[in-house]
């Protein structure tokens, strides 16, 4: 089998950067791989991944050395656009690159553009609604799909067209658990029946580690290819089961829950869940309060009669698929957002945003307009007449570090934590976060929780919307599932997310109900 | 494609406000009349009026105008010929220059965009002849009796720019006899092309002096003082070709038309605000 | 009713008549009513609400133009007469702003691309990013707005301005720039271009375009042959005239709103 993209002695550094983002790099990638590119925000991936098409340089500038080759081409000789029929790019947000306006049109984009005869278009338009199970959709604006389904239209339209490679920018990021599957199982497909060849960047490995074959961890812009279970085992940071692995000294690790359950079958079982007093936080005073609350969004009634009590010293997880009116909840509990109908209460008082409630949106990006994080930080400060500096907040996520440097040059992963940042220093009663992981590194996201936990200890309380299990496992003192805008679930962690199928913690479907997190069950076996 | 139109005019037409379109379309026929009803006349009223010529080049048109002050500019001339005789005009120059007349001209404000050809300005001496302006139409002063003329073509002064045709103050504002006499309004008065008996006397006056204010002069009544389709069909006479004698309609205040321009906003407003709130109902239950 | 979209070259040549008729006139009647008829077509082919903002903030727009426009009489000698001729260029000018926002929320700027002969691609597809900057610059000023309130930043004054403009103009530009690439990525320009489905002229885009070359023809015939007064006059101000004839041209150009809508 032939490579069907190589990289030889690859260093790339952008225009006023200060090292390169990606050095010296090899690979080689065999046709028919299922590649993931693995490793801390910041590291090279998405780098690597533009360079894969061409974008690197060729859109972006910059010093360029080595080569990069696609099929055969050198990326350097051909525009992006002449590599079109053999490499396809799905970036992180598919929204973002669609071209039209109907799926149908949109899937036979790429193929127009490439001169393809309508007969043959009809037939592959046909061939790849039904690879991705999408034929319901083709009529349908892409401006009214759901997360899931425009991830899987923006897939089909890059796979519409026929490349030899597809690469994809971490494309579970915007899906709830059940999505991620529906889409990994599709590349799956494409790989096995369809000779396919894939490169995906994710961080969420508990929902990617088991169905690749090749990996390639990056760190500081180097990389180092093996198997999954080398590359993975040796971050430091994998999927839960692995990071379990490590600690128990199993071998070989294991990358999925059937792995672990076989590793785990040998040895002791891990006695009864404990009940975590830390974690359970006592029910105090009520910070926040919803009656009957009812809201619409663009036009749709998204939440129908809705009841929560927020309590003091509760980090509360909001759960649901992509559209079930998470955000919107979260932008009523912070008054930004007018309720049709209904009570919310913050303290007893309607919530003044940015003062009883700071809320980060899932757009981290639209708040930033400092030339400095600490400025950033600073900003929200001064604007509720606090005369102190930024660097406790800073630290308080662990970034101080970053204090001098300006915020568009960070990566995804470090802006959303500057923000976050930057609603902290709100000190606010009630701190809401929508979507806080998204892009974040396994190590940012410890930091992350550890900042969240803290701020709850005080006293105050902690919301955070969000379709990563595996944080709500970590974080949350208590959980609440939404669907067709009511409640379904709510209480204890480990019994809503053990109870559930779709939201259940890799921890959870190794041991049982009430197991979310591995140290729990290292501590419970020792 | 024939099916296509079929199905969206049936769907069209079951729309209400496709209706409203249809009611509309069915008045237009009775509104017509009203709005292009003749407008009372002025023309038999005394006080001081000036004639002016235009000549496009492929036509001439006089317009018998009534003053409205003593003395006007020659821009203000024109204005008030364009009221009374339903003559389209043009100024550029920020209203200082005449850029177009009777359609004829450049759009826009610089009078000169056709270059060489222009609107000539010429003053009537009263008996046929013509002087080339000395100033411009804002400046230049028209009073009763007086005679002013515009002729399209190419020409940088008098001596190479075409005239008007001879005319006189008479073959456009014709005096009555007496008050007592003819005080008939035009609009009673359709004698085509002969002017009433004892009307006209000798065109022996000079233009510019002031009237004598024992005459009073009307426009000649030489059509039915209907609207804007008779300025079209006016009769040919002495060297002229008179307009209508229209009646200044400044102060008639707003027309019918204006009314029907009314109601089919209001169903435009009405049926867009309609639609939102239609679709948006929709949307919400989906 | 067909459920194909309509023809985009019918809605070209909608925008260039409504458009040529404001031009060739500044007779208030007939401009605002072309107000009324854009609101109507919008109204009728409207899709979402993010369409909706960018016609909102044209309409906005159109007012503060013949607002401008009308504050520009200051700077001669100010008289009814001159302050209403202003007024009269404004509206004309904030016309051709609604009948521009009409086209901008019912067209998809990016099938107008597709259709752009080959070498037109690059400014074509330029033309399209920034039509379609508007409703999205509208929906990102609403949401800096409300995330810069998220954590108590108030915008008002001109103080708070970068707080507003810096995240807005910077997502614009990110967004646009990430469309642009994708498409280069995805092979736009590269050769020769086919057509995955031919796109007949439906009945509904015969009638968007017809009526509105007949609206158009008219204007232009009472312009050249004068038969109606297109340009009220201001000294002294009369009530401007409303032609029987020219009304029914204008309601022509109405015809969009009541026909062609595709169902989402």
């Amino acid at each position: 089998m032939s490579d069907v993209l190589r990289f030889d002695a690859v260093t790339y550094v952008y225009p006023e950067g200060a090292r390169p983002a990606i050095e010296d790099v090899d690979l080689a990638i065999a046709e028919g791989s299922f590649a993931l590119a693995v490793g801390p925000t910041g590291s090279g991936k998405s780098t690597l991944l533009r360079a894969s098409n061409g974008l690197v340089p060729q859109f972006t500038g910059g010093t360029f050395t080595g080569r990069v080759s696609v099929d055969g081409r050198d990326t350097l000789a051909h525009a992006p656009r002449r590599l079109a029929d053999v490499v396809a790019f799905v970036p992180q947000d598919p929204g973002a690159s669609f071209v039209l306006d109907r799926v149908e049109d949109e899937l036979a984009y790429g193929m127009e553009n490439l001169g393809v005869d309508p007969v043959h278009m009809r037939r592959r338009v046909e061939e790849t609604l039904d690879l991705l199970d999408l034929p319901g959709l083709r009529d349908r604006s892409v401006r009214t799909l759901s997360g899931g389904e425009r991830q899987r239209v923006a897939i089909a339209a890059a796979l519409a067209a026929g490349p030899r490679i597809l690469v994809l920018d971490e494309p579970t990021s915007q899906l709830d658990p059940q999505g991620a599957e529906d889409v990994m199982a599709a590349l799956q497909r494409l790989v096995h029946d369809h000779g396919m060849t894939v490169l995906l960047a994710e961080h969420r490995l508990e929902r990617v580690a088991g169905w690749v074959d090749v990996a390639i961890g990056f760190d500081h812009g180097r990389v180092r290819s093996g198997t999954p279970a080398d590359v993975i085992g040796h971050l430091g940071s994998g999927p839960p089961v692995t990071r379990l692995g490590q600690m128990l000294g199993w071998d070989p690790l294991p990358l999925t829950v059937r792995a672990a359950r076989a590793a785990a079958a040998g040895g002791p079982r891990p006695a009864l869940p404990p009940r975590d007093p830390a974690r359970n936080g006592h029910r105090h005073g009520v910070v926040a309060e919803v009656r009957g609350l009812r809201a619409s969004y663009a036009e749709t009634t998204v939440l129908r009669g809705l009841d929560l009590d927020v309590h003091e010293g509760e980090v509360l997880a909001v759960m649901g698929r992509n559209g079930a009116g998470k955000s919107t909840l979260l932008r009523v509990l912070a008054g930004i957002h007018e309720p049709s109908a209904g009570q919310v209460q913050i303290l007893g008082a309607k919530p003044r945003p940015g003062v009883d409630v700071g809320l980060c949106p899932q757009e981290a990006d639209e708040l930033l307009f400092s030339d400095s994080v600490e400025h950033e930080v600073r900003a929200t400060l001064v604007a509720r007449g606090e005369a102190g500096g930024a660097g406790p907040w800073l630290a308080a996520l662990g970034i101080a570090g970053l204090a001098a440097r300006h915020p568009r040059d960070l990566s995804a992963g470090q802006r959303l934590l500057v923000a976050t940042a930057a609603v902290a220093a709100t000190d606010a009663p009630l701190l809401a976060l929508d979507e806080p992981t998204r892009g974040l590194d396994p190590a940012s996201k410890e930091r992350l929780i550890g900042f969240v936990r803290a701020h709850a200890l005080g006293g105050r309380a902690a919301v955070v919307a969000t379709h990563d299990v595996e944080l709500a496992a970590a974080v949350a003192t208590r959980v609440v599932i939404l669907a067709g805008g009511e409640v379904i679930a709510d209480g204890d962690p480990g019994a809503v997310l053990g109870d559930s199928r779709v939201f259940a913690p890799q921890m959870t479907r190794v041991f049982g109900p009430g197991w979310l997190t591995p140290d729990q069950v290292v501590e419970a076996l020792t | 494609m024939g099916d296509d139109v079929s199905t969206v005019a049936t769907t069209v037409l079951r729309r209400p406000v496709a209706a409203a379109f249809a009611v509309l379309a069915a008045l237009m026929p009775v509104t017509w009349p009203a709005v292009t009803e003749a407008s009372p006349a002025c023309a038999a009223e005394s006080g001081p009026h000036a004639a002016l010529v235009i000549d496009t080049g492929a036509g001439v048109r006089s317009f018998c105008v009534a003053l409205d002050a003593t003395t006007v500019s020659g821009i203000h001339l024109i204005e008030l010929a364009g009221a009374q005789g339903h003559l389209s005009y043009g100024f550029g120059s920020g209203g200082q220059a005449v850029c177009r007349l009777a359609g004829v001209g450049p759009q826009g404000d610089d009078c000169f965009a056709d270059y060489p050809q222009y609107w000539g300005y010429w003053h009537g001496d009263g008996h046929g002849g013509w002087t080339w302006s000395s100033s411009g139409a804002a400046s230049a002063r028209v009073g009763d009796g007086a005679l002013d003329g515009w002729v399209w073509g190419s020409g940088d002064s008098g001596a190479s720019h075409p005239k008007p045709p001879p005319t006189a103050i008479d073959d456009v504002c014709v005096p009555e006899a007496t008050p007592a006499t003819s005080p008939s309004p035009s609009r009673a008065t359709h004698a085509a092309a002969v002017p009433s008996a004892g009307a006209r006397s000798s065109a022996s006056k000079a233009s510019s002096s002031p009237s004598d204010p024992g005459t009073n002069r009307s426009a000649k009544p030489s059509n039915d003082g209907i609207g804007r389709t008779s300025a079209l069909a006016g009769t040919p006479t002495a060297g002229a070709l008179a307009a209508a004698p229209g009646p200044p309609p400044a102060s008639a205040g707003p027309g019918p038309g204006l009314l029907v321009a009314l109601a089919l906003g209001a169903a435009l407003a009405g049926g867009g605000w309609l639609r939102i709130r239609t679709s948006r109902r929709r949307r919400s239950i989906g | 009713m067909d459920r194909r979209p309509v023809h985009p070259m019918a809605w070209i040549v909608w925008a260039t008549s409504a458009g040529f008729v404001a031009f060739v006139t500044t007779d208030p009647v007939y401009l605002l009513l072309l107000w009324a008829v854009s609101w109507f077509v919008y109204a009728g082919h409207r899709v979402d609400a993010e369409h909706a903002r960018s016609f909102r903030l044209f309409l906005t727009g159109a007012m503060v133009a013949v607002a401008l426009r009308t504050a520009l009489v200051f700077f001669g000698t100010v008289s009814a007469a001159n302050t209403t001729f202003s007024f009269l260029e404004g509206l004309r000018l904030g016309t051709i702003l609604v009948i521009f926002g009409t086209f901008n929320a019912v067209t998809d700027p990016f099938g107008l691309v597709r259709m752009a002969p080959r070498h037109f691609h690059e400014p074509a597809l330029a033309a399209a990013l920034a039509l379609s900057i508007a409703p999205r610059t509208v929906a990102g000023v609403g949401r800096v707005r409300d995330a810069q309130r998220m954590r108590g930043i108030r915008i008002h004054g001109a103080r708070a301005l970068p707080a507003l403009a810096v995240p807005v103009l910077e997502r614009g530009m990110e967004e646009a720039h990430t469309l642009a690439e994708s498409m280069d990525a995805r092979g736009h320009g590269a050769g020769r271009r086919s057509r995955y489905r031919p796109q007949p002229w439906t009945g509904a885009a015969i009638l968007i375009a017809v009526p509105a070359i007949a609206a158009a023809a008219t204007f232009l015939a009472a312009s050249v042959g004068g038969w109606a007064v297109l340009h009220p006059q201001t000294s002294p101000i009369v009530w401007p005239e409303a032609d029987p004839l020219l009304l029914a041209g204008i309601g022509l150009l109405a015809v969009p709103g009541v026909v062609g809508r595709p169902e989402r």
